[in-house]
């Protein structure tokens, strides 16, 4: 009854309420948008080209006469996948060999920190700009130059608290009792240092989506005729002059989309963690 | 503090051998032989065995990376294919508009999120101060080139007061390249403040609180005195570290701006080095930003715990 009473209060952080709402409203638009034909969002119109938003096409229509914002709505489908593999990759990666260099100490430490390091070095952009001299501009360079870069920060994030973690008198406690090493990684550490992660996940997936824009808008990404919101700016970028319009929604859905994850984040910590609160 | 940055300066050359290997095998393991996309399809054998010995491809790789590391040495990157000069060359003409763009950017964005953030962290949870914490949430969340787009929409398109894209050499005329470079620095600058606004402000928030505040309070010190001689210079020690790890994402930001903006720096030059598959010019620039943001990693780390001797002890 007491943790009833609690839960709603404790959830009661505004930028978390403003986030989740944001961040299902995108997921709600991207399944909506697997009911959207091929023919809806590809169909040109060229006699329509170029319009201002309107009854027939919400978000006005693009340099062919493409509705906008069908194609806009097919676009975050290829965000949110982006999204949760790059992200999935630096956690499945990144948190196994933090906690391995944490709790393994000696030379595998400072090697694997190393690595790291070097991984680090390397932007996103730069990575995929090498990926695609290989293979070919396409999606799954966006996933693996945007995942490699996230697998140092998921690494760095889980080391730090594995090691903080490893401290506390409730390890020492559970190895005392007799508890082997594994199980006090899986039962006693890994729940501590979860919340973060889950916090960087968040913060993460914003960033990818940034990245996934990006990258396309260079043309490193999603090719024509599939739409994907960088693309879609980088191609009306060169019809500016004649209409504004099919500059503004794609960059409008980024940036709502981003600051939904980024909301989420923020407020996850703050949900996790009080003391951070801002008031 | 010696042998620590001895010690620092021994990973530093390590980490560069590594990302140096690293990027060289990258290269080789490209589809294609160079010496074909050289000359063409139509080349007779005899001249693409010629050529493949001229540029050193009928060696062993390992062979090929230690030429290629000795001429590094030499600042000498090997030559490029599609522009015909020397690599090192070609960076160094790029490195004028690359460099400004990212130093000015910087300069801009530490010029508005300082005050700002500090500003913000005395006025705690009070209107302006969530004002201040919403604008650099929603700056964090817009991509730096959209906001280059709009920029271009506005000052170029409809009042046409700076140029839409391209850029004036400094040789030709001074001014014509500052005013080439307005609209991208501040589309950077802008962008990058929203992130360092905020940890401004986290990190003088960390200092307001700490003792020596309320010590240097209540010994009558004036505020404006408190906040620049004690929050601003305690708060600066993050800071750094911070604009540190910072400059990698300039350095990334200005390959998509330099793009927005047709500015000719390192970064439109990478991308079409990739599209032209001019392999040598790719390998340089690449290898240029990555050491780069390794050695000004590097430079963070030491000037933070010359800031901080915590850090070298701990």
């Amino acid at each position: 009854m007491n943790m009833v009473r609690k839960f709603p209060r404790k959830w009661a952080i505004p930028h978390l309420s403003v986030g989740l709402t944001i961040v299902i409203l995108v997921f709600i638009a991207t399944i909506a948008s697997l009911f959207i034909s091929t023919s809806q969002y590809s169909a040109m119109d060229i006699q329509n080209r170029l319009q201002g938003p309107n009854i027939k096409h919400f978000f006005g229509t693009d340099q062919y006469g493409r509705d906008t914002f069908n194609r806009v709505l097919v676009a975050s489908k290829y965000s949110l996948v982006v999204g949760f593999v790059a992200v999935g990759i630096g956690v499945l990666m990144g948190v196994p060999i933090g906690c391995v260099a944490a709790s393994r100490g000696k030379w595998l430490d400072p090697f694997l920190s190393r690595v790291m390091d070097v991984v680090y070095g390397f932007p996103p952009v730069i990575t995929a700009v090498l990926i695609t001299a290989i293979l070919g501009p396409s999606l799954i360079n966006v996933i693996i130059a945007i995942g490699l870069f996230n697998i140092p920060i998921f690494a760095r994030l889980s080391r730090g608290n594995y090691l903080a973690v490893q401290e506390k008198e409730f390890i020492e406690a559970a190895r005392a009792s007799g508890s082997s090493g594994l199980t006090i990684a899986f039962r006693h550490i890994f729940p501590n240092i979860s919340s973060p992660i889950v916090i960087q996940a968040s913060t993460q997936f914003a960033f990818a989506i940034l990245a996934e824009a990006a990258l396309s808008y260079l043309g490193l990404g999603i090719q024509p005729p599939n739409p994907s919101w960088g693309l879609m700016l980088s191609q009306a970028q060169s019809f500016v002059r004649l209409s504004p319009w099919p500059v503004i929604f794609p960059g409008l859905s980024i940036v709502l989309t981003v600051l939904g994850f980024n909301l989420t984040g923020d407020g996850l910590r703050d949900l996790f963690d009080p003391t951070t609160r801002n008031y | 503090m010696i042998g620590y940055i001895a010690r620092k300066l021994i990973e530093l050359f390590l980490t560069l051998l590594v990302v140096s290997l690293i990027i060289f095998v990258v290269i080789r393991i490209i589809p294609g032989d160079p010496a074909q996309i050289i000359l063409g399809v139509n080349a007779d054998p005899e001249s693409l065995g010629l050529l493949r010995h001229k540029l050193g491809l009928d060696k062993p790789l390992s062979v090929q990376y230690g030429n290629w590391l000795a001429g590094l040495f030499r600042f000498d990157f090997g030559e490029s294919v599609s522009y015909h000069r020397p690599v090192s060359m070609l960076i160094l003409s790029r490195l004028s508009v690359t460099l400004p763009l990212t130093f000015f950017a910087v300069f801009l964005a530490l010029f508005l999120a300082l005050p700002l953030g500090i500003f913000a962290a005395t006025r705690r949870n009070k209107g302006a101060d969530l004002g201040v914490i919403a604008l650099s949430q929603i700056g964090m969340s817009i991509p730096a080139f959209w906001l280059g787009i709009l920029m271009l929409m506005l000052f170029s398109v409809k009042f046409n007061l700076l140029p839409a894209g391209g850029f004036t050499e400094w040789a030709v005329n001074p001014l014509g390249a500052i005013k080439s470079l307005i609209l991208p620095v501040l589309t950077l600058g802008l962008i990058q403040s929203a992130a360092l606004t905020r940890m401004t402000r986290a990190s003088a928030l960390d200092v307001l609180t700490a003792n020596y505040i309320r010590m240097a309070r209540s010994k009558g010190l004036d505020e404006r005195m408190v906040l620049f001689k004690h929050v601003l210079s305690n708060s600066l020690v993050s800071i750094v570290t911070l604009v540190g790890l910072q400059v990698g994402q300039m350095l990334a930001g200005a390959v998509v701006i330099e793009t927005v903006f047709h500015l000719p720096g390192l970064g439109r030059m990478l991308i079409l080095a990739v599209q032209q598959r001019d392999l040598q010019l790719v390998q340089g620039i690449v290898l240029v930003l990555v050491g780069a943001i390794i050695i000004i990693n590097f430079l963070v780390d030491v000037t933070y715990s010359a800031l901080d001797p915590r850090i070298r002890l701990g």
